[in-house]
């Protein structure tokens, strides 16, 4: 009797959880390179009050055992790495990529992490610098005189500079990708770490080995889509309201119970 | 005391259990491949003709096969078996088990899985990509990385019941028949099959006859009494 309540129990503290995650979406619909996260549920091991058993003596036996489920949790948070929307910003520093892979920089304390964000700005020294000051890798530094800054599909990085006809090479914009881009984990500010489980960076070309070209003047921006973070909140709503309502019966029924004498 | 007080009794159990099994199908609502499940209910008789009170008991569990709801989820390993077939995964200790959760992910080392266990390929062996590798999987279940199939995934047909063996994985009473040919929807998933209409009229059900065979445990005690009452010597 008791254990339809905390079966309840355990799918509104899912729903809940569920909910949190589509608050962080929607809070972060305009943040670039966002990429939304999705709960995954999955079911609590059944309890089995009987095995099934082969046919005995005068007894047909039990083909299927009886078993009964406890409920439901939320095993992990998958990232959606599907492509956000491109928006023309025409800055030449905005750059964003068309595909799979991630810009890799290095952190004032210098580890390593990565973003899809690539709203890249120069710091006093002429680095490449993200919009937090964390170091774009591979090192670029844009000289103080250049007139434009070029960043070709390919991550050729050139600056025109006065009194020189051809355009200066600066460096190669790489991208890195993983094994399980899935696993890797958020720092905040736009940026992920890798993790035992998302594997090793491995550094990729743009536009090689699957990777996206470089798009310059634009930016990624979330992938969240307002609507369906809308119908999943309904659907979590009515969920939890369902759970409650198994809460509200059993309890009915153990008032009558407690009743009885 | 009669035996009538002990079939109410069964009968107000019988009714919890089915409440247990309908708040496990409503809590796993948005579990991918999960199978709703029903405990089955028979009737049990003294075998020795010493009482011919017919008491309740559930003897097993009724796992629906239905299909559950299937959303668009635009994952691109994310993939929903066509018709009534699962895939196979490997569990601990090497058996198979079968799900149709088809939420796969790709670890570290390259290993693809499904329900929290490796998926097994056409080789019967599990799925392995190289490593830095973005897999896709096409609709006849190849699994393809940069053009070309390392893999594909096979599907399996169960015959008989299915028992529950953990999160999403199912086991055949009867034996699992690969099928030659498979057939995968891409960039979608299913979802839990419990039926939202029915567990709200489930519960009003199940409510109710409680509410009776607790009245007819009343009923029983207040006649038990009455005929204390009757016997009683006055004085």
């Amino acid at each position: 009797m008791l254990r339809s309540l905390y079966t309840a129990a355990t799918g509104m503290q899912a729903q809940q959880l569920r909910l949190d995650i589509t608050a962080h979406n929607l809070a972060n619909a305009s943040t670039t390179g966002f990429k939304k996260g999705r709960a995954d549920f999955e079911d609590l091991l059944s309890e089995t009050i009987r095995p099934a058993t082969g046919p005995q003596a005068g007894n047909g036996g039990s083909p299927t055992p009886l078993e009964v489920g406890l409920g439901t949790r939320l095993s992990s948070t998958t990232r959606f790495l599907a492509q956000g929307d491109m928006v023309a910003t025409n800055n030449p520093l905005d750059v964003s990529i068309e595909g799979n892979g991630f810009f890799a920089v290095q952190r004032p304390n210098g580890d390593a992490a990565f973003t899809r964000a690539g709203n890249f700005r120069v710091d006093a020294t002429g680095r490449l610098v993200t919009a937090h000051g964390d170091l774009v890798e591979p090192g670029i530094t844009v000289p103080q005189e250049a007139l434009s800054v070029a960043i070709k599909p390919d991550g050729v990085v050139q600056a025109q500079v006065p009194g020189r006809g051809e355009p200066v090479q600066l460096g190669v914009l790489e991208l890195v990708t993983f094994t399980n881009p899935g696993g890797l984990e958020s720092m905040g500010n736009n940026l992920l770490r890798a993790t035992e489980a998302s594997g090793e960076p491995q550094r990729v070309r743009p536009g090689e080995d699957g990777t996206g070209a470089l798009a310059q003047g634009y930016l990624e921006g979330s992938n969240v889509e307002a609507a369906t973070e809308m119908i999943d909140m309904i659907v979590t709503q009515r969920a939890f309201e369902m759970s409650s309502k198994v809460i509200q019966t059993t309890d009915q029924m153990l008032q009558k119970l407690t009743n009885l004498r | 005391m009669t035996d009538g007080l002990y079939v109410g009794m069964t009968a107000a159990t019988a009714r919890a259990q089915q409440l247990e099994a309908v708040a496990d199908n409503l809590a796993n609502a948005q579990t991918p491949g999960f199978k709703a499940t029903t405990p089955t209910f028979e009737t049990y008789m003294v075998g020795d003709g010493s009482s011919q009170a017919p008491y309740v008991v559930a003897s097993s569990t009724n796992v629906d096969r239905r299909e559950g709801t299937t959303v668009i989820s635009g994952n691109p390993l994310d993939v929903v078996p066509e018709g009534d077939l699962f895939l196979a995964v490997s569990m601990p200790g090497g058996q198979r088990g079968f799900t149709r959760a088809g939420r796969l992910s790709v670890d570290a080392s390259g290993m693809l899985s499904a329900a929290g266990h490796p998926l097994l390929g056409a080789s019967g062996g599990p799925i392995l990509v190289p490593p830095g590798a973005a897999p896709t999987i096409r609709e006849n279940g190849e699994v393809v990385v940069a053009g070309s199939v390392v893999d594909s995934i096979s599907l399996f047909k169960l015959e008989g019941e299915l028992q529950r063996v953990g999160p999403s994985l199912l086991l055949p009473q009867g034996k699992a028949v690969p099928q030659g040919e498979t057939r995968l929807r891409v960039g979608e998933l299913e979802m839990g099959n419990g039926n939202m209409l029915d567990a709200a009229v489930q519960l009003v059900a199940v409510q109710r006859h409680f509410d009776n065979a607790i009245q007819a445990i009343q009923t029983y005690r207040k006649m038990d009494s009455q005929a204390v009452e009757l016997g009683r010597v006055r004085g």
